[in-house]
C-alpha cells in the first residue's frame, strides 16, 4: 500500500470524481416533466413535497382498487387507457375518491371522456395582458368560486396554458385575456378578449374529478416563483386535498418519463436479483481497480 | 528539460488560445442565460423572462370605465352653464385619455378592440372640446346681443345672428357625430364588462344642449326680424361655395359678387364655422374669390358667410368634408451610419399626405415620430440595439380628415457586428487588451525565471566550472574586451568604482551584482537576475569562498536595507569582504 506512489493516489481520486459525475449525470434527464429532471423543466423539487403527505406513485392501474379518499394526480397525461383501465379508474372516481388532471396539449380529453366526464380541454395560444412576465403567455389566472382549493389564493401564474371547457369554474383569467390566433403575441383585431376557465371540477358518481388547464406549476421554474406566490400555496393545497394520500401517475403522466440509463437503473431498482447481481459486479469492479492501481503503484 | 519546455510551450500555446477565444466574447460576455434555450412548446422558463409590472393592466379596465363617464360629466355642465367646471373635467378627460394612449402602446395592444376604444375615445373627446367651445362662444353671443340690443345695432345683432346660425348647425353635427359613436362604444364597454349607463345617459344630455341650443337661436331669429330696424341696405353680397363635398387636398372655391356703389376694392370677410377665415377684396366688378385648401378641416358639414363692413351679410351656405383613406409604406430598414435607414410613403388615393406625423414603433413602442415632406415620404435614421426587432410605421390623423393607416411589420435582426462602436464597448474592448497584455507580460516574467533558460554571460561559453576555455581560440577572439580580462582586474575595477562612489547603498549594490554576475554564470546557477545575496550564499555552501561570501552578504544587507547610512569603516570592511570573496574565487577556478 504505501508502495503506490502520491501521483496514482491523485489519478484514482480524479477517476473516482468522474466516475461520480457521470453517475450523477445518467441518474438525470432533460425530459419534460420527468421527475428525474432536476432542471427548470422537471418535477423532481414537485415530487420532493409529494413524499412529506405520503404520497405514492402509481405504476399500475391495479394500485386503484379498494381506494378510498384518495386522490389520482395526472400531470401531462399522455396516450389512451386501456379497457381494464378504463375500468379500474371509473371504479376509483365511483368510490368517492378524487382525480385531478394537469394538461395543456389536450391530450388529458381522452382520459377525461373515458372517465365520463364533460370537462375538455382546448388547447391555443391563450395570452393575457394580466401577467407576471413580458411574455403574453404567461398568464395570471385568479379564484373564480368557492371551492376551498382555490379560496383564498390571489392568484396562480400559469405558462402557456390550454383553456378547461364545462365544468363549474374555479380559475379563471381576467376579461384581458384572449387567444393569440396567429401567435405574434400581440392583440389584434380579429382576437377577442374575454375571461377562460383554467381549472374546473365536475361531479362523478361520489368523486370528482378536477381538470387544470397547465401542468406547468407543478415544473420547479414554476413551483415557487418569486413573484407568484399562489402556485406553491395551490400545488401543496392540492397535495394535502385527499385524507388518504396523493397518487402520482407515473404511467400516463410525464412526470414518469424515463430515458436510457434512468430506465436501466429504475429496472435494477425494481429487480432483487438485478440489484444484487449489479451489487456484486461493482464490488468486483472496485477491487479490480484497486489492484490495478496498485501494481502500477509497486512498479 | 527539452520534455519541461515542451510542456511549458504547449500549456502556454493552450493558454494563449483559451485567451483568445475569451477575448472573442469580450464585448459579449453572454455565454449562457436562463432565456438562452429556455423555451420548450410546453413552457417557457421563468427565470429567462423579464419581470414586468402589473399595474398597467389593472389600471386600464378602471381607465376605460372613468373615460365612458367623462363625457357626461363635461356635458351636465355644460347643460347648467358650468363652462369653467366642464373646462376643468375637459381637461381631466384629456388626461385619462392620454394615460389609456399610453397604456395601449406599452401593453401592445394598438391593432385590437382596445385600440378601437381609444380612437373612439378620442374622437368623443374632440367633439367634447368643439361642444365646449361651440357653447362658450354661444355664451358670448348671449352677452353681446345684449348689449347691441341695448345699443340698437342691428347690423351687430345681425351678425350674431349669422354667427349663431352657424354654432346651431355645428352643434347639431357634433351631435350627430356623438351619436354615430354610441353603438360600438356601447358594445366595447360592454365586452369588457364594464359600466355603459352614464355613457348612454350621456347622449340624452347632448339632445338637451343641441335643443336648447336651436331653441335660443330661434328665439335670436325671430327677434332679429322684430326688433331690428330695417335701414336700407345700399349693399348686397352675393356668395356660391364649390364643390359641395372636399376631401383632404381638395380645393373649395368661395366666391361671391358684392352689389352697391362703388364696391371696387371693398374688403370682404368670410367666416368658416363662425370663425374668421380670411378677406379678401373685390375686384373692378365688385367680384371677389378665395381658394381654401382642404387640409386640418375635419370631418363633417360646415358653415360659410360673408360680411361687407360688418353689416352686409351673405346667406350661410355649407360645404361637407369627406374623410379619405391613406396608405402608409414602410420600406426594408437599411443599415447606414448611425444607425438603420427608416424609409416610406404616406399617401391619400392620387395625392400624397404632407407635414403629417408617423410614429416609428420598434416593437411595439413608439421610437420616433417623423413628418412627411411634400411629397409624402418620410425617411429618419434611428439606432437599434442588439437583436430582434419588429418595426412599424403608424398614421393617426388628428384633425386631418383622413382614416389611419399603418404600414407593414417589418423584422429587423442586430448583430453586435451592426451595432457601432460605442464608448461603453470600447472601453471593455481596451480593458480586454489590457488584460491580455498584463497576463502575457506575466507569463512572460514567469518563463524567465523558469529553470533551463540558458544564461547570457559570456561566462557561461568561455568558461566552464573548472576554468577551461570551452571556446575556439578564433571565437574568444571576438569575446569583447572586458570579458577577456582577468577576475582579478575587473573585481580592482569594480572595487575602485565602489570606492568613488559616494552613496553607500549604491556603492554596496555595484559589488553585489559584480559578484552576482560572476558566480551565477561561473556555476550555472538559476534566476541570475533575481537570486538574492543570501540566496547566492546558500548555494555556494562547502566552496572556498563561501566564508568571504557570507561575510561579504551580512555586511551587504546592513549596508543597503539599515535605515542609517553605512560609514566608512563599514564601506572599507564590504570592500575587504569583497576582494576576499574574488580572490577565492579566482582560486578556485583556478
Amino acid at each position: 500500500m504505501k508502495n503506490i506512489r502520491p501521483y496514482w493516489w491523485i489519478a484514482g481520486a480524479v477517476l473516482a470524481g468522474a466516475v461520480i459525475l457521470v453517475a450523477f449525470q445518467f441518474s438525470t434527464t432533460n425530459l419534460e416533466y420527468s421527475r428525474y429532471n432536476p432542471d427548470w423543466n422537471g418535477t423532481s423539487a414537485f415530487f420532493g413535497l409529494v413524499e412529506a403527505p405520503h404520497g405514492v406513485e402509481l405504476h399500475s392501474a391495479a394500485q386503484l382498487t379498494g381506494r378510498e379518499g384518495s386522490m389520482l394526480l395526472i400531470i401531462a397525461p399522455r396516450g389512451d387507457l386501456t379497457p381494464d383501465e378504463r375500468l379500474r379508474y371509473r371504479e376509483f372516481l365511483k368510490s368517492g375518491n378524487s382525480v385531478r388532471l394537469a394538461d395543456d396539449s389536450g391530450e388529458g380529453n381522452m382520459i377525461l371522456s373515458a372517465r365520463g366526464s364533460s370537462l375538455r380541454l382546448s388547447p391555443g395560444n391563450v395570452s393575457s395582458a394580466d401577467r407576471e412576465y413580458r411574455d403574453p403567455s404567461s398568464v395570471d389566472a385568479f379564484p373564480t368560486g368557492d371551492e376551498p382549493l382555490v379560496n383564498g389564493l390571489h392568484m396562480v401564474c400559469l405558462n402557456k396554458p390550454a383553456v378547461v371547457q364545462g365544468g363549474s369554474p374555479m380559475l379563471g383569467t381576467s376579461i384581458l385575456t384572449w387567444i393569440d390566433l396567429n401567435g405574434n403575441g400581440r392583440l389584434d383585431r380579429e382576437e377577442v378578449l374575454s375571461r377562460h376557465t383554467m381549472m374546473a371540477s365536475e361531479k362523478l358518481g361520489n368523486g370528482t374529478i378536477y381538470v387544470l388547464a397547465d401542468p406547468s406549476i407543478f415544473i420547479n421554474g414554476m413551483l415557487d416563483p418569486a413573484v407568484c406566490e399562489g402556485n406553491s400555496a395551490l400545488v401543496n393545497r392540492i397535495l394535502a386535498a385527499a385524507p388518504n394520500g396523493v397518487m402520482i401517475d407515473q404511467e400516463h403522466g410525464m412526470t414518469g418519463s424515463e430515458d436510457g440509463a434512468i430506465q436501466l437503473v429504475n429496472l435494477m431498482k425494481g429487480t432483487t436479483l438485478i440489484r444484487a447481481v449489479a451489487l456484486l459486479l461493482t464490488a468486483l469492479g472496485v477491487i479490480a481497480v484497486y489492484r490495478a492501481i496498485k501494481k502500477r503503484g509497486d512498479t | 528539460m527539452t520534455r519541461a519546455l515542451a510542456g511549458i510551450v504547449i500549456i502556454s500555446a493552450l493558454a494563449a488560445l483559451i485567451l483568445g477565444l475569451i477575448a472573442l466574447h469580450a464585448t459579449s460576455p453572454l455565454l449562457y442565460t436562463p432565456s438562452f434555450d429556455g423555451s420548450t412548446p410546453a413552457h417557457t422558463n421563468p427565470a429567462g423572462l423579464e419581470k414586468i409590472s402589473n399595474d398597467q393592466a389593472e389600471r386600464l379596465l378602471p381607465l376605460m370605465s372613468d373615460l365612458l363617464e367623462s363625457p357626461g360629466t363635461v356635458m351636465v355642465n355644460i347643460r347648467y352653464g358650468y363652462l369653467d367646471l366642464a373646462q376643468r373635467d375637459l381637461d381631466e378627460f384629456f388626461e385619462t385619455a392620454r394615460s389609456l394612449d399610453t397604456l395601449v402602446v406599452n401593453l401592445d395592444m394598438t391593432e385590437s378592440e382596445i385600440e378601437e376604444f381609444r380612437r373612439m375615445n378620442r374622437k368623443n373627446l374632440d367633439i367634447m372640446t368643439e361642444l365646449l367651445n361651440s357653447t362658450s362662444r354661444m355664451d358670448e353671443l348671449r352677452t353681446l346681443e345684449v348689449r347691441f340690443r341695448d345699443s340698437n345695432d342691428p347690423q351687430a345683432l345681425t351678425s350674431i345672428t349669422y354667427e349663431g346660425e352657424a354654432l346651431r348647425k355645428k352643434v347639431r353635427d357634433l351631435l350627430t357625430d356623438y351619436e354615430s359613436q354610441r353603438e360600438p362604444m356601447t358594445r366595447a364597454g360592454e365586452d369588457l364588462e364594464l359600466n355603459t349607463t352614464e355613457y348612454q345617459e350621456s347622449h340624452q344630455i347632448f339632445e338637451e344642449i343641441v335643443r336648447n341650443i336651436e331653441e335660443e337661436q330661434d328665439i335670436r331669429t325671430r327677434e332679429l326680424q322684430t326688433i331690428a330696424i330695417p335701414t336700407p341696405d345700399p349693399f348686397h353680397i352675393s356668395l356660391r361655395v364649390s364643390p359641395s363635398v372636399v376631401r383632404y387636398h381638395d380645393t373649395l372655391v368661395i366666391s361671391g359678387f358684392l352689389s352697391g356703389p362703388d364696391t371696387v376694392g371693398s374688403e370682404i370677410e368670410i367666416f368658416v364655422d363662425s370663425g374668421r377665415e380670411t378677406s379678401v377684396l373685390t375686384d373692378t366688378s365688385g367680384s371677389f374669390s378665395y381658394r381654401m385648401r382642404i387640409e386640418s378641416v375635419s370631418q363633417g358639414g360646415h358653415t360659410v358667410f360673408a360680411t361687407f363692413t360688418g353689416s352686409t351679410f351673405s346667406d350661410i351656405h355649407s360645404f361637407t368634408v369627406e374623410t379619405l383613406p391613406t396608405t402608409l409604406t414602410l420600406a426594408d430598414p437599411l443599415p447606414v451610419k448611425g444607425g438603420y435607414s427608416i424609409s416610406g410613403s404616406l399617401t391619400a388615393p392620387d395625392r400624397p399626405v404632407s407635414g403629417a406625423g408617423v410614429n416609428i414603433l420598434l416593437d411595439g413602442k413608439v421610437s420616433r415620430k417623423i413628418v412627411t415632406g411634400n411629397d409624402g415620404n418620410y425617411q429618419a435614421v434611428i439606432s437599434l440595439p442588439v437583436g430582434d426587432h419588429d418595426i412599424r410605421a403608424v398614421f393617426t390623423p388628428m384633425t386631418l380628415p383622413l382614416g389611419p393607416s399603418e404600414s407593414e411589420s417589418r423584422h429587423v435582426v442586430v448583430t453586435p457586428e451592426d451595432v457601432p462602436m460605442t464608448f461603453p464597448r470600447l472601453y471593455s474592448l481596451l480593458f480586454g487588451a489590457i488584460a491580455i497584455a498584463v497576463s502575457s507580460g506575466g507569463a512572460y516574467l514567469y518563463l524567465k525565471r523558469r529553470p533551463g533558460k540558458p544564461y547570457s554571460s559570456p561566462f557561461t561559453e568561455s568558461l566552464t566550472l573548472d576554468g577551461t576555455a570551452s571556446l575556439p581560440p578564433e571565437d574568444l577572439e571576438s569575446v569583447p574586451e572586458p570579458i577577456k580580462m582577468s577576475l582579478e582586474i575587473r573585481a580592482g575595477q569594480a572595487l575602485e568604482e565602489y570606492r568613488r562612489e559616494e552613496n553607500a547603498r549604491d556603492a554596496a549594490r555595484l559589488l553585489f551584482l559584480f559578484l552576482r554576475t560572476e558566480i551565477t554564470a561561473r556555476f550555472r546557477l538559476r534566476h541570475e537576475n533575481s537570486i538574492t545575496a543570501r540566496e547566492m550564499v546558500r548555494s555556494s555552501e562547502g566552496r572556498a569562498f563561501f566564508s568571504p561570501l557570507r561575510t561579504f552578504a551580512q555586511i551587504y544587507e546592513k549596508m543597503r536595507y539599515d535605515r542609517e547610512i553605512a560609514g566608512q569603516e563599514e564601506k572599507e570592511r564590504m570592500g575587504s569582504a569583497f576582494s576576499a570573496t574574488t580572490g577565492d574565487l579566482e582560486g578556485e577556478e583556478h
